[in-house]
């Protein structure tokens, strides 16, 4: 050991020498190097099984999107047909709102209940809201959606019970997060004035939670229409629906209308929900 | 007296027992409270002092039951508090009111809602719930407001006050309990000296003017000298003084914070039994499953 090496060790009968140990910075180097080559080397061996060729790929994409903007794009004749997309598709955004609405007061009630901050005092009631919460979450919204077909064909109500059971799961999971992580000086105080406990979850839990429960909401509410467009498609309902119609109809000028419609539409929706956010800060 | 205190216990790692020995026995780490005795009068200022971890907060904790004590008995008002169920230990809440070093505001809330929330353990759920309060009710959340000194901040977001703005709020919010007691958890510890000494002062008169008994856990030792009636010494759990603020010597204070047990010659401490009687050891044999064995 060079007695450079032995000064920085400092002395080594102390228990917690400190160490200064330049090799780290090259291993940490090395670490980086040898990550970057794992990434590469998947990618190629997984192009290879599956054909996958990237130059081919990169070279089809602006092919791909001119083709797309020569069929897509609305022509004078698709427009005939506005007024059906737009009230398809305000049927459909209203759909979703109301779907995310109920999902998420359903949610607050049980994220109440089971948060560790103001839930219940009876763990196993925490514990199945938050089963229950994870299980809906993670069953895919078109699996929703495909088994609901089988009981209840397609309607609109088949699409409003899959938004409305993977947003209630998810909604539940991010509330029981915002629940869990007030501060809990507030509800204490509350309690040392005598307050009951629907009196706490009122006046100390819902204000300290509010905003980020309905940041979450609106953020639930602008996939949702997105995720409603897909589910139309399967339940023969909304605007999914008229885009399917069109498609399979070869009238791409129309299904180019549907697209332009619902990009206005979640990108309105958003700006909405940007400045309702800013304004409960 | 308004308070009664006998012989408090708190284990942290033991739910409540029936009985001492068998927490004694089960706990590895050592008590939060121990066999804390003390009595408080009405208008009386008493002040707890001791070095952190010393079990100030869990004492006062206790003493509303926010904590639940592991034995021993509290007194207040005439009546037995210890193992009051729920409904009357709201009741009971309502007349002991708290303070704390993080004023515990709602501070999405304004002001004045802070305050109206003392008004609380006196409304039915669903009153309460809504923040419906009567005329009444609202003319004096002002009041007590300006008493503060706070009239104008009535809308006022409770972040958007200072340190010491805030610890009025919540000193108003208790008074909108009409409390014969305040307990009050370091107070002053998170502000500047100016508000300190105003925060102190506002205390101080109420225990005067109202007749509130306060009991004020402080690590300013020189606040506890200046303002109170009494002055209670914790270390470890145990209260190892117990004396007014003459009797306060800086031989005192030195041995509640550095345990110094020579000067203590004539300062009562109290000692743990030293084992628990035949029938509390027989209690915990009858419990086999509580964790002895480690
Ligand atoms: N919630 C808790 N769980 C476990 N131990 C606790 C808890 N609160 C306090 N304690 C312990 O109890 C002892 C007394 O704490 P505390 O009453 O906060 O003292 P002080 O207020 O005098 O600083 C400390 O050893 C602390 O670690
Ligand atoms: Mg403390």
């Amino acid at each position: 050991m060079s007695a450079e090496a032995q000064a920085l060790q400092g002395a080594p009968g102390n228990g917690r020498a400190r160490t200064v140990d330049l090799a780290w910075f090259r291993r940490r180097q090395i670490r980086t190097i040898l990550g970057v080559v794992a990434v590469v080397v998947a990618f190629q061996l997984c192009s290879m099984v599956c054909n996958f060729s990237l130059t081919y790929a990169i070279g089809s994409v602006p092919a791909a999107f001119v083709w797309m903007f020569q069929n897509f794009i609305p022509t004078a004749e698709s427009l005939a047909n506005f007024s059906l997309v737009l009230e398809q598709t305000i049927s459909t955004a209203l759909d979703s709102v109301a779907a995310t609405v109920i999902a998420a007061i359903v949610g607050i009630v049980l994220s109440v209940l089971g948060s560790s901050t103001i839930g219940v005092s009876f763990a196993p009631v925490r514990g199945l809201i938050r089963a229950i919460a994870s299980i809906f979450r993670n069953i895919p919204m078109i699996a929703w959606a495909l088994l609901l077909l089988l009981s209840f064909k397609q309607n609109e109500f088949t699409g409003f019970l899959a938004l409305f059971l993977t947003t209630f799961g998810q909604l539940t999971r991010f509330f029981l997060d915002t629940f869990d992580e007030i501060p809990t000086g507030p509800i204490e105080a509350l309690k040392s004035c005598g307050a009951s406990y629907w009196q706490i979850v009122f006046q100390a839990g819902l204000p300290l939670a509010v905003a980020d429960l309905m940041s979450w909401m609106l953020y639930m509410v602008e996939t949702n229409i997105r995720s409603a467009t897909l589910i139309g498609l399967l339940t023969g309902t909304g605007i999914g629906f008229v885009f399917n119609l069109y498609y399979t109809s070869f009238r791409y000028d129309t299904a180019g209308l549907v697209i332009v419609v619902t990009i206005v539409f979640v990108l309105v929706i958003e700006a909405v929900s940007n400045v309702a956010r800013r304004s409960m800060i | 007296m308004l308070l009664e205190v006998q012989d408090l216990g708190k284990s942290y790692d033991a739910p409540r027992r029936r009985n001492k020995a068998a927490t004694d026995a089960t706990s590895g780490t050592p008590r939060a409270l121990s066999g804390v005795s003390f009595t408080a009068g009405q208008g009386e200022f008493i002040t707890v002092i001791g070095p952190s971890g010393a079990g100030k907060s869990t004492l006062l904790r206790c003493l509303n039951r926010l904590i639940e004590p592991t034995d021993g008995v509290i007194n207040f008002n005439g009546r037995d508090i210890t193992h009051l169920p729920n409904g009357r230990l709201r009741k009971v809440r309502r007349e002991i009111a708290m303070i704390f070093q993080n004023y515990n505001l709602v501070y999405r809330l304004t002001a004045i809602q802070n305050v109206l929330h003392g008004r609380l353990g006196y409304k039915n759920a669903l009153a309460g719930s809504l923040g419906l309060y009567t005329e009444d009710e609202k003319a004096r959340a002002f009041e007590l407001l300006d008493e503060v000194g706070l009239g104008e901040f009535a809308y006022r977001r409770a972040d958007q006050l200072s340190g010491g703005q805030k610890q009025r709020v919540g000193i108003a919010r208790s008074l909108m309990q009409d409390p014969k007691v305040m307990l009050c958890d370091e107070p002053i510890a998170s502000l500047d000296p100016k508000s300190s000494r105003m925060v102190m002062e506002t205390l101080r008169r109420l225990t005067r003017e109202r007749g509130i008994t306060c009991i004020v856990n402080l690590h300013q030792v020189d606040f506890a000298l200046e303002y109170s009636d009494r002055i209670i010494g914790l270390r470890a759990g145990e209260k190892v003084f117990e004396g007014t603020a003459d009797e306060t010597t800086p031989a005192v204070i030195r041995s509640i914070y550095e345990g110094d047990a020579e000067v203590m010659v004539d300062v009562p401490v109290e000692m743990p039994e030293a084992a628990g009687s035949p029938i509390e050891a027989g209690a915990f044999a009858a419990e086999p499953a509580t964790g002895g064995a480690q």
